[in-house]
């Protein structure tokens, strides 16, 4: 609940487009200090940015900016709805080792993922 | 004949002294520690090998720049020991994890940090687990660990409502962590 809470509240509170991000109204000038510093984007460049065009339902430039916004953002959806099934057939019911062996795979995809659109954007 | 057939005796697992989470969070600080300190190493060595590279090819620039040609690849090869700070992390993790929680677990049962706080990482049936069973359980660790937000700290807390008091890299695996001491 908490998580599907947290991204209602994100998806309210926040917007984006391909270059900026607005917090309750307010532009936003965050930057990234390695790209700063170095000329290049980080892994994680255009993350934000992803994830809150996710949010709206922009999946071409969220796509664009960090593929791994929609994967990030559908990973925690998924997970949502798996968690709404503790209260319903308790905790310990979960199948834990199908849960930990998903999740595990969750995860390297999504590194790959992260890493693999970086390789791309190098100079 | 029939009578005196009696059923093998079924498969049934040892009762065992499951870790409390407490020492099974202080003994992934420490193995946590070592990780820091492999990364520390690594990042040194690559930032000798970078800037050495830099240089050696910042010289190699400066003359093709004399002929007025763009330059540049100095400052990305150099930059790319940088880059590594993010892939650092799960390297150093997975490096020091082959000898702390697959070698030094399959040898004798326990991490450094395992063995500081007196347990042991075992089997359904109490046995030390195999070295296939302890790479998968790394992965599945550092996999988790990638997992935003909530992976881990899910891994971290499972313990908390497990009756085995298994982490979820245990579950993924089907290994304990037992109190020896």
């Amino acid at each position: 609940m908490v998580l599907i809470l947290g991204l209602v509240v994100l998806r309210v509170a926040a917007w984006a487009d391909a270059n900026q991000v607005w917090l309750l109204g307010k532009q936003l000038h965050w930057g990234c200090w390695f790209k700063e510093h170095y000329g290049f984007p980080c892994p994680t460049c255009g993350m934000t940015r992803s994830v809150l065009l996710t949010m709206h339902g922009d999946f071409h430039n969220a796509l664009l900016l960090n593929p791994a916004g929609p994967f990030f953002i559908a990973g925690l959806i998924l997970l949502a709805i798996i968690s709404l099934r503790f209260p319903l057939i308790g905790l310990k019911e979960i199948k834990s080792r199908q849960l930990a062996l998903g999740l595990s795979l969750y995860g390297w995809t999504f590194a790959c993922v992260m890493l693999g659109q970086w390789t791309f954007k190098l100079p | 004949m029939a009578q005196n057939w009696s059923p093998p005796p079924s498969p049934v697992a040892p009762t065992m002294n499951y870790a409390l989470w407490v020492d099974r969070v202080l003994a992934a600080l420490i193995d946590g520690g070592i990780a820091i300190l492999v990364m520390f190493v690594l990042y040194v060595l690559l930032f000798v090998v970078g800037g050495i590279g830099s240089m050696l090819i910042g010289a190699g620039e400066a003359a093709v720049s004399s002929r007025g040609e763009p330059g540049g690849l100095s400052s990305l090869f150099g930059c790319s020991t940088c880059c590594l700070f993010f892939i650092l992390p799960p390297v150093s993790y997975l490096a020091s994890g082959l000898l702390n929680k697959v070698y030094l677990v399959t040898k004798r049962g326990y991490s450094v940090g395992q063995g500081l706080m007196k347990l042991k990482v075992v089997d359904s049936h109490g046995n030390i687990i195999s070295t296939g069973t302890a790479v998968l359980r790394l992965l599945c660790t550092v996999g988790l660990g990638f997992v935003p937000v909530v992976g881990g700290a899910l891994d971290l807390l499972w313990p908390l409502w497990d009756n085995q008091r298994q982490t979820l890299h245990d579950k993924a695996v089907g290994t304990f962590v037992i109190k020896t001491g």
